[in-house]
């Protein structure tokens, strides 16, 4: 029984070392492919429209109620005891620092990080890589770069269109369900509100970004086992995606601020 | 010019696939590798344009070793060497004429004229001239390996490897895709090595059949040959008659 259980811990283990290198050699060839930029520099902007245009009706619905509960959680605490143009602080603090990149980053684990190893994962065992190789491409550099790029490029404005939105609704229900003024919303708004805030939620995004569709890649490219296959890797993609957005907010909550 | 294989050694994780495999591919000759499923054919045509590294040995193209290549050196050699799926492996978000030209637009030496006339000379060779703008899930089987055909020989490449050509096709599609093998060569004056399990495609398209197994070759000579090979387990396979493996040493 015992020993049963450390074979299985020590599989386990040695199964997680090798998915660490694997992945580590995959970050190192997509380095490398940064300079074909004549293979992946035409997928570039497609990539940008399915990982961020795309992802922004979704960031946008979840801001927009996540501003809306803010604001009227805010004021059933605050009511009696702070003044009530603190709402305005909360959504807004709240929306940029933490609730704008997680959630939209938690969305996104599912929507991208799921889509791009579905995809990547069915070329794999389908040899649609293998036939790529054949006809002299490099894979990394035709398919996980344009999609990490774009991930690290597009998740910052998403992110930000997600914040936006999220205070926009705070705002409207503080003026249609709670007793406040837009003055005083925006009195609250700006009462704490350093510049600093933004670039933390935008490097925070970034980095979302980069993990999301890199997870997605790496799954997606080192699936096997056919049909099943396809679908550990993209259970994978969004299970590992979202575990580390968590642990990247926390590092930088301790590392910026 | 030919394609050799050395004492090629191959293993995933504990199970041997290559065991001192040796194989020499005459040029402008249509070599057939048969022998079981699972017996590691496939994975002889990945080592050849590197989709797969050897463990041991050489394996050498145009008289140039290309298992220790990497890089650009390596993409040199694939250009040369066409290389057809066995489910084809076509890219599905793209269309047929897309596909075809994709070899075609990473050598950056033609124009969009040119690659569209190579486009549809290599599509008229396998016989699918309407079928440019359909996709890869609008095609039949038969259709799809024919595309995948036409992908390879795009880059009008001194040497095609076939993976299963045939396998899953109707008997009549199984003599059109043999037809279009014996047309490559005599046309496009390639050299082919193909992989199959089909002893009747084996025997109508091969100048030369090589039987793997236990990584190597266990027996090889023309198709003739094959009617009259005296090694049980040879005429078991070419036979369908696994009774016959109790002969087997």
């Amino acid at each position: 029984m015992v020993s049963a259980t450390a074979q299985g811990v020590g599989r386990i283990t040695l199964g997680a070392i090798a998915s660490v290198g694997r992945a580590g050699f995959l970050s190192v060839s997509a380095v490398r492919a940064l300079r074909k930029t004549d293979i992946w520099l035409p997928h570039f902007v497609p990539q940008m429209a399915a990982v961020g245009v795309a992802s922004v009706p979704i960031a946008l619905f979840i801001s927009a109620f996540t501003g809306i509960v803010l604001a009227i959680q805010a004021s059933y605490t605050f009511t009696g005891t702070v003044p009530l143009y603190f709402v305005g602080t909360l959504v807004g603090k709240t929306m940029i620092l933490e609730l704008g990149p997680v959630l939209t980053g938690l969305a996104l684990a599912g929507r991208v990080g799921a889509k791009i190893a579905a995809e990547l994962g069915t070329m794999r065992v389908t040899e649609q890589i293998d036939a790529l190789e054949s006809l002299a491409y490099d894979p990394v550099a035709y398919l996980v770069v344009p999609r990490v790029v774009a991930g690290v490029l597009m998740f910052p404005v998403v992110v930000a269109l997600a914040i936006s939105m999220g205070i926009a609704a705070g705002w409207l229900t503080s003026l249609g369900m709670l007793d406040l003024s837009t003055p005083q919303f925006i009195r609250g708004l700006k009462l704490f509100f350093l510049p600093f805030d933004v670039r933390f939620a935008l490097i925070k995004a970034a980095s979302f970004g980069l993990i999301v569709t890199g997870v997605g890649c790496f799954f997606g490219y080192t699936c096997s086992r056919g049909a099943e296959g396809v679908g550990v890797a993209t259970t994978r993609a969004v299970v590992v995606g979202s575990m580390l957005i968590l642990v990247l907010d926390a590092f930088w909550a301790a590392v910026l601020l | 010019m030919s394609i050799e294989l050395r004492d090629v050694h191959k293993a995933f994780g504990h199970q041997k696939v290559l065991d001192g495999f040796t194989l020499n591919v005459a040029d402008r000759s249509i070599t057939t590798i048969i022998g079981g499923s699972g017996a590691g054919k496939s994975t002889i045509l990945k080592c050849i344009i590197g989709l797969v590294d050897i463990d041991r040995g050489e394996i050498h193209v145009d008289g140039q070793r290309v298992d220790n290549l990497t890089g650009e050196a390596l993409y040199d050699v694939r250009r040369k060497v066409g290389f057809v799926f066995q489910f084809a492996a076509l890219f599905d978000s793209m269309t047929i004429s897309e596909n075809v030209a994709m070899g075609l637009k990473r050598m950056r030496e033609f124009s969009d004229r040119e690659i569209a006339d190579r486009v549809s000379d290599a599509l008229a060779r396998v016989d699918l001239e309407g079928a440019g703008d359909k996709f890869p899930s609008q095609l039949s089987g038969g259709m799809r390996k024919r595309a995948g055909l036409a992908r390879a020989i795009a880059l009008r490449p001194r040497y095609l490897l076939y993976d299963e050509p045939t396998t899953g096709l109707d008997p009549l599609t199984v003599t059109m895709v043999d037809r279009l093998i014996l047309r490559m060569r005599d046309e496009l004056d390639v050299t082919s090595l193909v992989i199959t399990h089909d002893m009747q495609s084996a025997e109508r398209i091969s100048d030369h059949v090589a039987m793997l197994q236990a990584g190597r070759v266990r027996w090889q000579g023309t198709p003739a040959d094959l009617a009259t090979a005296d090694d049980a387990m040879v005429r078991a396979f070419v036979e369908g008659r696994p009774e016959l493996l109790g002969e087997v040493a």
